[in-house]
């Protein structure tokens, strides 16, 4: 029988062998698809512990990266058993670095803790023009859009995206998190985002808050 | 002043400040990069990259003018699109306006580390130089036509900032390090983390093959003492460190894989007289601690943090520099980025240590509001001056807090770099008077193509 709260545990302190351990231990019984959806909720609420523990500074963006690639291994080790059974997302999310900058670590971070939380992500990719994240939100009409960027010059690509997503209409209803190392409240404030973060946990947060 | 003097008064506020000694005035840095001073000078950025001379080198260095008022300023290098063409490089690319940038890219898998601690450098010219540019992965005929012409396009676009560089600096007296006193220095694990296995390889790597990292780092070493020697000491030049994993890792893994190396390699640089400058890049507020254990009179030039405690912690040991938020400059009104600046200075400036600079600087001419600039600029100039020059910072000793480390490595070794003797053993020597100029060409072009062997 597995226990769920040492998985979770296992997941939250970032211990590989353990966690691999108990989910190989689980798959040998042939599990059930409930059951495997169970194991998998117990993931993302080690997910939630990573998370945690990165806003009260225990760990940092290298434990992130870590644990979206832990978090990888164990889904791709439950694939066979969870189903096809769709379950509710938290919402949809257009994601994107902004034009002018191919940084894409913050972004990924962000991605990886977004779909562990629920979340459906469009993600654009790298160096995307506004009309880009304007035909996709158009497309697929999320609740949210991820603006990332690093480099200073991000911010004016961040400001005319959003300035492109009022000029089609599309602005109403929508919010806009940006991301990076550049931004800050005024930035945000410059930009017209309706939150900023550095911390991509954090940002998940807010998205949470958004679409409850 | 005439440029003359204005550059030797200038020289003397650095010297001062790099000795510990309180200055007629703390010394102003610009925050202009090149790409951000082509386009103030109505240039496109994307397609004047290509064609850099002298000539349009100096014309945009003449406009920048307009905005420059800090004592150092340089327009001393750029990327090179133009080697990276040749290249054909995938570590370093270009975004649809122009930007080059370096992409997450890995170079070395886990199971070679192995043969990497081997020997560094030899698994970097061998391995990873040819997979980072695809020009390199080719017969060797190709391979030397792509890498002459990466030398050439290097050289040509360095000689043109060399010049305009020279010529500014001459004009309007700016302070200027000696020749040969400036050098870049390979931190181990940022090295490993940005140039061998990328930066979200490398965090798996010390969870998963903690040993194996450790046993990199160190291996680095003799590679990361013999790259950093500059030809030349002085008080006025540094060895640059550009850091960039620190603060991603947590408190224990920076402990362990990060700061040991680093340390040390600061500590040797200290032994043989020559400073560190370094970009302690995001924050390293719970760092300081360790910054402290850092030879005095290194030179800090922070991007975030709280001042107040970095001046309380550092302020007598080690030169500040850093923390005003280039971006304020956009965002804010002239007022608020006066008063921002105005804030910086109460806290860093009093009792010397410090130069005024920006966290970073101004990439693409949407990053700033000229007028903000120059008003930062001016009102810091007006507010930059000591009551007391030429009393010490401190009465503590400096040289005592050296740590002594280079004798615990074994000089740099490669098959590919090695003495004049080894190299002309199959060559004939006419005569033996022609010896020592062979042996000094061999050294000189030795010397100038080392670099280029390293272009990641």
């Amino acid at each position: 029988m597995i226990d769920l709260n040492e998985l979770i545990s296992a997941i939250g302190e970032l211990d590989e062998n353990t966690a691999i351990k108990i989910l190989e231990d689980f798959i040998s019984g042939n599990p059930t698809q409930e059951e495997a959806q169970r194991v998998v909720e117990a993931c993302q609420k080690g997910m939630d512990i990573v998370g945690e523990k990165f806003e009260s500074k225990e760990y940092f963006v290298g434990d992130l990266i870590f644990a979206g690639d832990l978090l990888a291994r164990a889904i791709e080790m439950l694939k066979p058993y969870i189903g096809t059974k769709s379950k509710e997302g938290a919402g949809k999310i257009v994601l994107g670095t902004v034009q002018g900058d191919l940084h894409d670590i913050g972004k990924n971070i962000f991605r990886s803790m977004a779909e562990a939380a629920g979340f459906e992500v469009y993600d654009l990719g790298i160096d995307q023009p506004p009309e880009n994240f304007v035909s996709k939100v158009k497309e697929v009409k999320p609740q949210i859009v991820g603006l990332s960027g690093l480099l200073t010059l991000a911010i004016e690509s961040m400001k005319k995206t959003v300035d492109a997503l009022s000029e089609a209409g599309l602005r109403d209803g929508l919010k806009v998190i940006i991301g990076g190392n550049a931004v800050n409240s005024e930035a945000c404030a410059y930009i017209g985002a309706d939150a900023w973060t550095v911390n991509a946990a954090e940002g998940v947060k807010f998205c949470r808050e958004w679409v409850v | 002043m005439d440029a003359k003097k204005l550059r030797e008064y200038r020289e003397k506020l650095f010297r001062d400040v790099y000795s510990g000694v309180i200055p007629d005035r703390f010394p102003v840095s610009d925050g202009l990069s090149p790409e951000f001073l082509i386009e103030y000078a109505g240039k496109d950025f994307l397609t004047t990259q290509y064609q850099y001379t002298p000539e349009l080198l100096i014309e945009i260095g003449e406009k920048a003018m307009e905005l420059v008022r800090g004592d150092n300023f340089a327009m001393a290098w750029a990327r090179n699109p133009i080697s990276l063409m040749f290249q054909k490089s995938k570590s370093f690319v270009m975004s649809k306006t122009g930007m080059i940038q370096h992409p997450e890219i890995s170079g070395l898998e886990p199971e070679e580390y192995d043969e990497f601690i081997k020997n560094p450098f030899d698994f970097v010219v061998e391995k990873i130089m040819p997979r980072y540019n695809a020009a390199l992965d080719a017969d060797p005929v190709t391979r030397s036509i792509n890498f002459t012409r990466i030398v050439f396009a290097q050289m040509d676009q360095q000689r043109a900032f060399d010049i305009a560089n020279n010529y500014l600096v001459e004009k309007y007296g700016f302070f200027s390090p000696p020749p040969g006193t400036m050098g870049l220095q390979l931190i181990p694990f940022d090295f490993l983390a940005d140039f061998c296995r990328g930066f979200t390889k490398i965090v798996l790597d010390i969870k998963r093959c903690p040993e194996k990292v450790l046993e990199a780092v160190e291996a680095l070493m003799p590679l990361a003492i013999w790259i950093g020697k500059t030809p030349e000491v002085s008080i006025l030049g540094a060895n640059m460190i550009m850091t960039h994993m620190a603060t991603f890792l947590n408190q224990k893994d920076f402990e362990k894989f990060y700061w040991p190396t680093f340390y040390k390699l600061c500590h040797i640089c200290a032994e043989r007289g020559q400073a560190v400058w370094i970009f302690c890049e995001d924050d390293w507020t719970r760092y300081i601690d360790y910054l402290q254990e850092l030879p005095p009179g290194t030179r800090l030039h922070m991007e975030y943090g709280d001042p107040k405690l970095f001046k309380e912690k550092l302020g007598k040991k080690m030169v500040l520099s850093g923390f005003y938020p280039i971006t304020l400059l956009k965002t804010g009104t002239k007022q608020q980025c006066i008063d921002k600046a105005k804030e910086l200075i109460d806290i860093l400036a009093p009792g010397g240590n410090y130069i005024f600079g920006f966290d970073k600087h101004a990439m693409s001419i949407n990053d700033i509001n000229p007028e903000n600039y120059v008003a930062v600029m001016e009102y810091v100039l007006e507010n930059a001056k000591y009551e007391n020059p030429g009393q010490p910072v401190t009465t503590e000793k400096r040289e005592d807090e050296v740590k002594k480390f280079s004798h615990e490595y074994p000089p740099f070794k490669s098959k590919y770099i090695v003495p004049f003797e080894e190299f002309i053993k199959d060559y004939p020597i006419v005569d033996e008077r022609v010896v020592p100029y062979m042996k000094a060409a061999y050294e000189k072009y030795t010397g100038m193509v080392i670099p280029y062997l390293f272009i990641l």
